[in-house]
């Protein structure tokens, strides 16, 4: 574009010469050549884009068209990660609540604890829930609340057993109240069964 | 939008049911934490540049401002428009006084050329008025031009900064493959139609309109053919690029959106059927987000809209002000007589609606393809 800029403001620089050159030109026989010969001059002018055309290949004076696509691609992921990541954060928050609330009396009741979390990311995909459980807050059983602080390296054997059996208890209650198979289901324990 | 948030608010402290939260509650979530700030940067500009011709310009957010559509009436609008074109109007009237002092001063060199002895004297008087005219006029014209390359710019960088959020927004409501698509496409047409206007249609139009007052000062040597092609060759590289864009985004919008929509439905189809009573909470959950991301993809499509339309609105209206006065001139000096200063006039009124008219191209192609985006989603979410 600066090309044909340059060139138009030759060509205007010239007319205005022209005008001038005419202006001072005496009114003679000799006149019309004079007008001839720039007319002749204001030709070449015009055809000058034509002469540099056949003089020099084309390919370095086209403009480039820039491309931002690289930048603007890493933005669109980075705004879709951020709004996919509050989708996830939204879906397990409702998750958690509708469905502690079809298990949470009965787990309660049985085992003192409750749904604190679901991670629902992987469920589209591979049909696994995450589940987060946690000792009630709400008051548990009589007897259940004191056990709760038993380490589990402190355990004996067979206490280890009867956490273990405890856990593949909630976990059959858990699969068979949300009709879903036992191996999709992952528990992670904030705190042991008592 | 602060009426919902306090509604909100009141609920929870009410110690309410809050577990089905609605879409609404999640919209406001999600329209906070993504941030407007690209867009508001943009609408700080424009109510800095434009304030008190804005109606109701004390709103000074924009979410505010679309989510309260009904506040602003369509008559506000249109006065507001009015109001800035005779403001407009009346900035450029020195312009006008001065070229019709020009007018009357060559039309009484011309009255005295019978006084003079020989033709050659006036004829140089008459040319140097005209000189002085052209440069009077080649500045006011740079300006209007000057005017139309910064609001196609500003366009440009809007929709650069609008593209992502509203990409991504697509691609969550389930609308991959239209984001897919849209988003090369957009961003080559934004692109290269920016660059396209700004630096090959106006300096075409430019370079045209200065050819031709030049040939008016002589009648030996004139290049309005010259200037003519250029002309045409600017309103033809632009007729030819919206045909273009229209075509291509309106074919690819539909038919990515149907596909969507298809793709959307299986999805949701396999989620609620194989796992029946999670799966079923899930897809709840998981519609309610996509219902949500929908609202908000409108609200930020609004507000680009309305943005995008203030950002080419008000430097239009400015050229078509100029464009006013260089036409009113022409009507008032035509009793002087005819001659090339009429001619002259009447033209550059022409090249500034041309320059209008590139304006309003841009603008309009910017236009439909925010509304493009925001229908194929809402398309693909219909067609669950």
């Amino acid at each position: 574009m600066t090309y044909i800029t340059e060139w138009i403001a030759s060509l205007i620089l010239f007319l205005l010469l022209a005008a001038i050159v005419e202006l001072l030109l005496p009114a003679t026989n000799l006149k019309r050549y004079a007008e001839l010969a720039m007319s002749l001059i204001l030709m070449l002018l015009l055809l000058q884009p034509v002469f540099d055309l056949i003089n020099e290949p084309l390919e370095d004076k086209l403009p480039v068209i820039p491309a931002e696509t690289e930048q603007l691609n890493e933005e669109i992921e980075a705004k879709k990660k951020e709004i996919q990541a509050g989708h996830d954060a939204y879906i397990s928050e409702q998750m958690a609540v509708q469905l502690g609330q079809d298990v949470n009396d009965t787990l309660q009741a049985e085992f003192g604890l409750e749904v604190r979390d679901v991670d629902a990311r992987r469920f589209e995909s591979e049909g696994k829930l995450n589940v987060v459980l946690g000792a009630s807050e709400r008051d548990g059983p009589e007897e259940g609340i004191t056990s709760v602080s038993i380490a589990v390296n402190e355990a004996h054997e067979g206490e280890q057993t009867e956490v273990d059996r405890q856990k593949e208890e909630v976990r059959m209650l858990l699969a068979e109240a949300w009709e879903m198979s036992e191996a999709d289901l992952e528990l992670v324990w904030e705190e042991e069964p008592s | 939008m602060k009426l919902l948030v306090m509604l909100a608010a009141l609920l929870l402290l009410l110690g309410a049911d809050v577990q089905e939260q609605s879409p609404e509650d999640y919209q406001n979530e999600q329209l906070e934490r993504l941030g407007m700030e690209e867009v508001e940067e943009f609408w700080e500009e424009i109510s800095q540049s434009y304030g008190p011709f804005l109606p109701e310009s004390e709103k000074d957010d924009v979410s505010e401002w679309v989510s309260e559509h009904g506040g602003t009436e369509l008559s506000d609008w249109i006065s507001a428009g009015v109001q800035f074109f005779f403001h407009e109007l009346s900035a450029n009237i020195q312009l006008l006084g001065t070229l019709i002092l020009l007018a009357v001063f060559s039309t009484l060199l011309r009255a005295l050329q019978n006084a003079f002895e020989q033709e050659t004297v006036s004829r140089v008087a008459y040319s140097v008025v005209f000189i002085v005219l052209f440069i009077l006029v080649a500045n006011s014209f740079y300006v209007a031009m000057d005017y139309a390359r910064d609001a196609v710019g500003n366009m440009v960088h809007f929709m650069i900064a609008l593209l992502p959020m509203m990409l991504a927004l697509l691609a969550t409501t389930g609308a991959v493959t239209s984001a897919a698509l849209f988003h090369p496409l957009i961003i080559f047409f934004v692109n290269t139609s920016g660059l396209l206007i700004e630096s090959v249609v106006l300096p075409l139009l430019f370079l045209s309109a200065l050819l031709s007052i030049v040939s008016f000062l002589n009648e030996r040597f004139q290049l309005t053919k010259l200037a003519a092609l250029l002309r045409n060759t600017a309103m033809g590289l632009l007729g030819l690029f919206l045909t273009v864009f229209l075509g291509v985004i309106s074919v690819q919008g539909a038919t990515a959106a149907v596909s969507d929509g298809i793709a959307v439905r299986t999805a949701k189809y396999i989620a609620g059927n194989f796992v029946p009573i999670v799966g079923r909470i899930f897809t709840d959950a998981a519609d309610t987000v996509l219902g949500a991301s929908m609202l908000v993809k409108n609200t930020v499509g609004a507000a680009g809209l309305l943005i995008l339309f203030l950002i080419c609105a008000f430097p239009a209206i400015k050229l078509l002000a100029l464009a006013a006065v260089y036409y009113l001139s022409a009507a008032v000096l035509q009793p002087l007589g005819g001659g090339p200063m009429l001619d002259c006039l009447s033209l550059l009124g022409r090249t500034v609606l041309f320059m209008f008219a590139a304006l309003s191209v841009v603008g309009l192609m910017f236009f439909l393809a925010l509304t493009m985006i925001i229908a194929s989603g809402n398309m693909a979410l219909m067609m669950r």
